[in-house]
């Protein structure tokens, strides 16, 4: 079984560059896991300390995130394709028409 | 160029209409030079964010963007095709054109930039009017941000 995984140019850093990895696990969970095992860069950029999903990082299994899903416990099957995506954000100061 | 004279109209356009909430959206561009250009407008679910749980995120969409999380799918997807993340705008509304501390946090992930090579623009909406727009790009030397020079609107 062979998930294909998509790493975008944020976490590339952590993944020597590798925009696709292969990935043979049964849920998302194990799919960190996994990809963390190969990866030690990635730990502490998807998940924090307790193995929760950062909550600026988005992780989707084919086009459905995974909060719509089972979250980590989310199962996968062959041909799959998981994209972790990390937030784009920001904004101006705290209130309209301040500045910080 | 970080935004053609035509896409910064868009831009600006798009600035505008969205008062009193911020914009936001990417370029992304593929080539050498960057002749394959798509300027992508994203939506904002700050107010959808904030509304649904305003205490982790406490402001909404008329100080802070959230970029659709679908709209990021379809980038990360686009990554796949060869485009890369060029530039990535936002507005400010009646405040200026400045990469605000929020902002620079945003853009860093452990400290090191998340899209080092792209290009931040800021503009400035004050009453419905874009009146100024600047840019930002990541020095590495300094390991902070620093304006970069943008055609004004």
């Amino acid at each position: 079984m062979s998930i294909q995984v998509y790493i975008p140019t944020p976490f590339r850093r952590a993944t020597r560059n590798a925009d696709r990895v292969a990935v043979d696990a049964p849920d998302v969970r194990a799919l960190l896991d996994d990809l963390e095992g190969q990866f030690g860069a990635l730990k502490g950029l998807v998940r924090n300390e307790q193995g929760e999903v950062h909550h600026h990082v988005n992780i989707y299994v084919n086009n459905e995130a995974i909060e719509a899903l089972q979250g980590l416990d989310t199962t996968l099957k062959d041909g799959d394709e998981v994209s972790i995506i990390p937030a784009l954000a920001g904004g101006g100061p705290a209130r309209a028409g301040g500045r910080g | 160029m970080i935004l053609t004279p035509e896409e910064l109209v868009q831009v600006q356009a798009q600035a505008a209409a969205e008062y009193p909430s911020e914009c936001c959206g990417v370029l992304l561009a593929r080539g050498e030079p960057a002749s394959d250009r798509l300027l992508m407008r994203c939506r904002n679910v700050q107010n959808e964010l904030h509304a649904k749980d305003p205490v982790r995120h406490p402001r909404d969409a008329r100080t802070a963007y959230f970029i659709d999380p679908k709209d990021l799918l379809t980038i990360g997807r686009r990554e796949g095709e060869g485009y890369r993340v060029a530039t990535i705008y936002h507005s400010h509304i009646d405040t200026g054109a400045y990469f605000s501390a929020t902002d620079r946090q945003n853009a860093l992930i452990n400290g090191e930039p998340a899209y080092p090579d792209a290009v931040y623009v800021v503009l400035s909406v004050v009453e419905r009017r874009v009146v100024d727009a600047a840019a930002f790009v990541w020095d590495p030397s300094a390991h902070d941000f620093a304006p970069t020079e943008l055609q004004k609107p």
